[in-house]
């Protein structure tokens, strides 16, 4: 037989849970139980509930605004290929999907369209060892680092991040984009 | 309300061994066990209102987790298919030959770090939960030693289908089966494999 404690939590969560466990099926208890366990299953991979839970919403919001996974080394490999011969399209390119994504941000969160966006950058730039949007009394600096980006795409990335800060409103004041590093200053427009 | 239960609050029963290893995590976090396990209830209402359970979350969070460590990433869908158009008509196997040894990596890649449980059923997790991704459907089924493996995607270029279909043929091979049967159409792709032997050639 399982002993049993008790433990105490907010009422208005139980209640809530209790709506839940209805909706699926599930004795409180049992959904209380896998909730908790969750918790430490979570735990265990070095991270917290709640930053899952996080990153889940924001891969969600990324596939709805048009986002795909793909294999990094493929994607640079066509990327170089394609950067040699057509490097103002693509940058042109890149930077309209930026200021699409930037309006993305603004749209579905006016009040904080750039917190939205620096927590979105922060989950989807994975693959760079370092990604910060710091704001500040004038403005704004982004700085990107990965030593796996070739030249292609930091620039192409960097011209993503002046077009989605362009569309949350800054203009760009600083430019130093060299292979694997971006630095970018920005002032409200 | 039971007798010392401080109002607005609310008594639940849970196994005590399961309060033993929360109590052991909250410690190691230096949080009160209160705000611990109310931190964990508050978040299983973030998932629902997200329309998942938490255990859809955090199985999510692993799968993307060996996404991570393999070297994918995330993308724009527009640049990907540009990119892909421009350069699947003047060098259309040089790209299959890269997606296939890319896929062909993965799979070793898979071999290697799934070591709980079958690597094949992992990878059909992993496509499964692409169908939040890429793919509107994916299955991988197992018939008398026959693996079946069908991925349907309504937006998917033909080149990339194309591409997609030699990744997934690498996967297999690098999981050790070989290919019986491969069909192909604009965003629908369907395989067939069998165990590469021992000793076969």
């Amino acid at each position: 037989m399982v002993r049993r404690k008790l433990i105490a939590a907010r009422e208005d969560l139980a209640e809530k849970l209790i709506g839940v466990a209805e909706r699926r099926g599930l004795t409180f208890y049992r959904l209380v139980n896998e909730i908790l366990e969750q918790a430490l299953r979570a735990e265990a991979t070095g991270a917290s509930l709640k930053e899952i839970v996080d990153g889940h919403g924001v891969l969600d919001v990324a596939k709805k605004a048009g986002f795909v996974f793909t294999i990094e080394s493929l994607l640079y490999d066509v990327l170089d290929g394609a950067f040699k011969v057509g490097k103002r399209k693509l940058t042109k390119m890149w930077r309209k999907m930026g200021r699409w994504y930037g309006g993305y941000c603004s749209a579905n969160q006016p009040e904080n369209s750039l917190a939205a966006f620096k927590e979105a950058m922060n989950a989807l730039t994975w693959n760079a060892s370092e990604f910060e949007v710091v704001e500040g009394e004038k403005g704004v600096t982004v700085r990107c680092i990965s030593p796996k980006f070739p030249l292609s795409y930091t620039e192409l990335f960097s011209s993503f991040l002046e077009g989605a800060l362009e569309a949350l409103g800054f203009k760009c004041t600083g430019r130093e984009v060299s292979t694997g590093v971006i630095a970018l200053e920005f002032k409200r427009g | 309300m039971p007798k010392g239960v401080p109002k607005g609050k609310r008594l639940i029963r849970i196994p005590e061994d399961l309060v033993v290893k929360l109590t052991e995590a909250a410690n190691l976090e230096g949080r009160p066990f209160y705000d611990y396990t109310v931190e964990a209830l508050e978040q299983a209402l973030r998932a629902h209102e997200m329309k998942r359970s938490v255990k859809e979350i955090v199985d999510f969070f692993e799968i993307m987790e060996i996404q991570r460590l393999a070297r994918l990433m995330i993308t724009p869908t527009e640049a990907l298919n540009y990119l892909i158009a421009r350069h699947y008509r003047e060098d259309r196997e040089t790209l299959q030959q890269k997606w296939y040894e890319a896929g062909n990596w993965y799979g070793n890649y898979l071999q290697a770090r799934i070591r709980d449980r079958d690597p094949l059923e992992a990878f059909g997790r992993l496509l499964a939960a692409d169908r939040r991704w890429n793919l509107d459907d994916a299955e991988v089924s197992k018939t008398d030693g026959t693996v079946r493996l069908r991925c349907v995607s309504f937006m998917l270029p033909l080149e990339n289908t194309e591409l997609f279909m030699r990744f997934l043929e690498g996967v297999m091979h690098g999981l050790g089966y070989e290919t019986k049967r491969r069909e192909c159409l604009k965003g629908a792709i369907t395989l067939e494999f069998e165990k590469h032997e021992e000793g076969e050639e």
